[in-house]
């Protein structure tokens, strides 16, 4: 209860100033550039590749989100010296961190909603499928969360905000260059990497339409492992 | 014995210690076979052990209040140790002891041993660096605090337990995988021209449905002659197991489960679809299309049309060397012929010369070249003068038939249509203002299923000729506008896709439906007149929109426009914007809905700002 009461405090920070929205409207703006010029555009394309590649390049600008919107989370706190007041109030390390993640999640959400109108765009000359558009969008909330998540842990080993962005970065790119790693490497640790890439091996079937348990499963795995490397991070405090 | 002050940290331990597991890794996994190999990680197990004793060395030597910690580090190295042990025994120790790999002798304790090492190398080292990391905080504090050192222990066991699980979960769900295709696929249901087709049947018409019990195909297809059987009392719905009853299935031609049998009388028709719903999912999501071409073919006698030749008309054949090529139209050949329709070329060989052969159902001129012969289309007037039915396609920069289209009441301006506002985009340059679409269709029974569905059966015309009604008008003969261009469209004389002075800008008529009624008992003539035979030509007929008005044109010609309605399908369709879409499209997505989220957001802070108390500092400033 107590992490619902940070996510509110934190998403109300989001709203109530203009920076939020900037954000938003930014990423939007290229989303609609991204969608006119790639999705749409060249020959006449049939609807299922309008939104496949509509969901394809949405991915790209969901991990940049989850960047921006995760770099603040706890860095900031860190940056601003207000992390210890956040240590001495009544709420315990788990709470912050998930608070503060379900917070950027609310605002990560908002956005992928507000992209909602151009597969819907794709209605009025073609055919939708609801179940295409709802599969793509459960894999952009769900690659978007574990980017997220993988932010929120880079934000809290940052001391201030631009550090958290480079950390989350880093972590992310090499979290989707597993895939490179999986193709030069022999088995068994190609299997590995490759079960390990962010993007390469499970985000596509979402871009298709397709629902594999296995992709849903590794994406909630790489945010449960990364919000409890953040909350370790937050209670190392003690020992360090 | 050692003071807590000159004791130090054991990092350099440590530090041995990984990097003996570093030259073990690189050992297995770079080196991978011969001497270099064997001596690397027999270097690295070395580095390992050595570190270890060191760490039991620097144990019994620390003073009683590091034991403790100095204890825990140990246990941390033992279990890294275990691992590698275990990594051996997996491998080269467990061949050499066994005389095979162990993956062959004893798959399973080696699938355990592959995930147990892995688990336990992980278990070992984040814990150490967690631990180290604690030590080194506190390496000059006289008396360590356990508590801290605990800490950080549990809090590296948790990451390594979380990695481990994660792992574990995910390869489970690897495993157990199961999912779920949500892209555009559904079984057509069926649409008004089939169920109108049903309605219609003066004979009983059976339908065996022949797959097998549970199987997902067959329910898909029975659950499509469920929902058309209630149109007529004479449809009858069999299901039968092709492998429980080969006699039926021999007798209607079937030799395998998988397939539907439309029988009427003698006449039947066969439709295949397969057990596998992945081969199938084609065929069910145009499964309306294909019932009721087999439906139209063993349910009404077939058709002959028409196609005229020898005058540079649209055909699917090669196109002459030096001429520009243009579509052919052999995919409307292929709609014909999926209408139970006969398609034949009929030239002055074949006889156009003197009559049309007394068994054409429709003639279609679609896109001459040349002019006709006197002797055809004096054969051709006197057929529509006895009831005949004519299709006529116009080319821009053909023949004008002016001698066949003035009894018809129209005549050719021979002048193309152009439109700066609504067009199709195909090469980006001004001559796509000549790609004209429109969804601007009259009631009359020839665009039945185009009224029906509106905006969404948009009709292309890529460089339409301009069209208009003789005057005075030709007695009896009836005229209806069945599809006009947008009112922007302009007769462009100068061919410079520009409105110029004089260039007359209207709803110009696109295709027009002839009809001539005849006195009682007398068939009545028909024509339909398109200004671009494109339109029907291949590429564009693709195109929804196009494909409805190729069949209903059909149909009204042929008398059967009561069978005119949608199909339905499933199929994903290509998308297709005119240039003010375009336009809208991008405006909408790239500025529209952008502004609008600062808007709020601009109206939310604002808002908020003057609620807000006026600071202190300004109320200071005021005074």
């Amino acid at each position: 209860m107590k992490a619902l009461l940070i996510a509110r405090r934190e998403l109300a920070g989001y709203l109530r100033t203009l920076s939020g929205y900037v954000i938003l409207a930014i990423l939007l703006a290229v989303n609609g550039l991204f969608f006119n010029a790639y999705a749409l555009g060249g020959a006449s394309k049939r609807s299922a590749e309008v939104l496949s590649g509509f969901f394809y390049y949405s991915s790209g600008f969901t991990i940049v989100a989850a960047i921006l919107v995760s770099m603040r989370l706890l860095a900031e706190e860190r940056q601003t010296g207000t992390l210890p007041l956040l240590y001495a109030s009544p709420v315990r390390d788990r709470d912050i961190v998930l608070g503060k993640f379900l917070a950027g999640l609310a605002f990560l959400a908002l956005y992928l909603v507000l992209t909602l109108y151009m597969p819907l765009l794709v209605l009025v000359n073609g055919k939708v499928s609801f179940g295409h558009v709802a599969a793509g969008y459960l894999g952009l909330l769900l690659l978007g969360g574990a980017s997220l998540a993988v932010g929120t842990f880079g934000s809290s080993l940052a001391k201030n905000q631009l550090l958290a962005a480079i950390f989350s970065a880093v972590m992310l790119v090499a979290l989707i260059l597993c895939w490179l790693l999986a193709r030069i490497t022999e088995q068994p640790l190609a299997d590995v990497f490759s079960a390990m890439s962010l993007w390469n091996q499970h985000y596509p079937p979402f871009q298709t339409g397709l629902i594999h348990v296995r992709d849903v499963v590794y994406y909630l795995c790489v945010t449960y492992v990364a919000l409890f490397a953040a909350t370790r991070v937050l209670e190392a405090r003690r020992w360090r | 014995m050692s003071t807590p002050a000159s004791f130090g940290t054991g990092l350099a331990a440590t530090g041995a210690f990984v990097a003996g597991l570093v030259a073990v890794f690189i050992a297995e996994r770079v080196l991978g076979a011969g001497s270099g190999r064997v001596a690397l990680a027999a270097l690295g197990v070395g580095v390992a052990v050595a570190a270890t004793a060191w760490r039991v060395v620097r144990m019994l030597a620390a003073p009683v209040a590091r034991r403790t910690l100095e204890r825990w580090v140990l246990t941390l190295y033992g279990l890294g140790l275990l691992a590698l042990a275990l990594y051996f025994v997996r491998g080269d120790v467990g061949t050499a002891l066994v005389g095979e790999p162990l993956s062959r002798s004893s798959p399973r304790l080696s699938g355990v041993l592959s995930v147990l090492f892995p688990a336990l190398l992980l278990c070992a080292l984040v814990p150490l660096a967690m631990v180290e990391a604690a030590l080194v905080a506190m390496a000059r504090a006289p008396v360590p605090e356990t508590g801290r050192v605990r800490s950080a222990l549990f809090s590296g066991l948790g990451v390594a337990f979380a990695v481990v699980f994660a792992f574990a979960a995910t390869y489970v769900a690897t495993e157990a995988d199961a999912s779920w295709d949500l892209s555009y696929f559904r079984t057509a249901k069926p649409g008004e021209a089939t169920r109108k087709l049903v309605r219609g049947l003066n004979e009983p018409l059976q339908v065996t449905v022949f797959f097998p019990p549970a199987n997902e195909v067959g329910e898909a297809v029975r659950q499509y002659f469920r929902d058309l059987s209630p149109e007529s009392p004479r449809l009858g719905l069999e299901v039968l197991d092709q492998a429980v009853e080969p006699a039926r299935g021999k007798a209607l031609g079937v030799s395998n489960n998988g397939s539907v049998v439309l029988a009427r009388g003698d006449r039947k028709e066969i439709l295949t679809l397969g057990l596998d719903p992945e081969r199938a999912r084609g065929q069910l999501q145009r499964l309306d299309a294909e019932v009721q071409r087999r439906l139209l073919a063993v349910a009404k006698p077939r058709r002959i049309v028409y196609l005229t030749g020898g005058h540079g008309e649209r055909a699917d054949t090669r196109p002459v060397p030096g001429e520009a090529v243009r579509p052919s139209v052999a995919q409307l050949k292929e709609l014909l012929r999926a209408q139970n329709v006969d398609v034949r070329t009929l030239t002055v060989a074949e006889g156009l010369g003197t009559e049309v052969p007394r068994d054409a159902s429709l003639v279609a001129v679609l896109g001459p070249t040349h002019a006709l012969l006197p002797e055809e289309v004096a054969a051709l007037r006197e057929y529509w003068e006895r009831g005949g039915r004519l299709w006529i396609a116009l080319e821009p920069d053909g023949a004008g038939l002016e001698p066949l289209l003035r009894p018809l009441g129209l005549r050719s301006l021979r002048v193309p249509l152009a439109n700066d506002r609504v067009f199709f985009r195909a090469t980006r340059q001004q001559s796509d203002r000549g790609n004209l679409g429109t969804a601007n269709f009259s009631s009359h029974p020839s665009v039945t299923s185009l009224s029906a569905l509106g905006s969404q059966g948009a009709v292309a015309f890529l460089g339409a000729v301009a069209l208009e009604p003789v005057t005075p008008p030709v007695p009896g003969v009836m005229l209806d506008t069945s599809v006009r261009a947008h009112p922007e469209t302009f007769a462009d004389a100068n061919g410079d896709f520009e409105p110029g002075p004089g260039e007359v800008t209207k709803a110009w008529p696109l295709v027009v439906a002839v009809e001539r009624p005849a006195p009682e008992g007398k068939p009545a003539s028909r024509a339909v007149v398109m200004a671009d035979a494109d339109a029907v030509g291949d590429g564009i007929l693709g195109n929804v929109g196009n494909a409805y008005l190729a069949v209903d044109t059909l149909r009204w010609l042929s008398g059967e426009e009561a069978l005119s309605g949608v199909t339905t399908s499933e199929e994903d369709v290509p998308i297709q914007h005119t240039r003010s879409q375009d336009v809208a499209w991008f405006y909408a997505t790239v500025f529209g809905v952008p502004v609008a989220v600062l808007a709020v957001g601009f109206f939310v802070t604002r808002r908020r700002g003057r609620r807000a108390p006026r600071s202190a500092a300004v109320a200071g400033g005021a005074r």
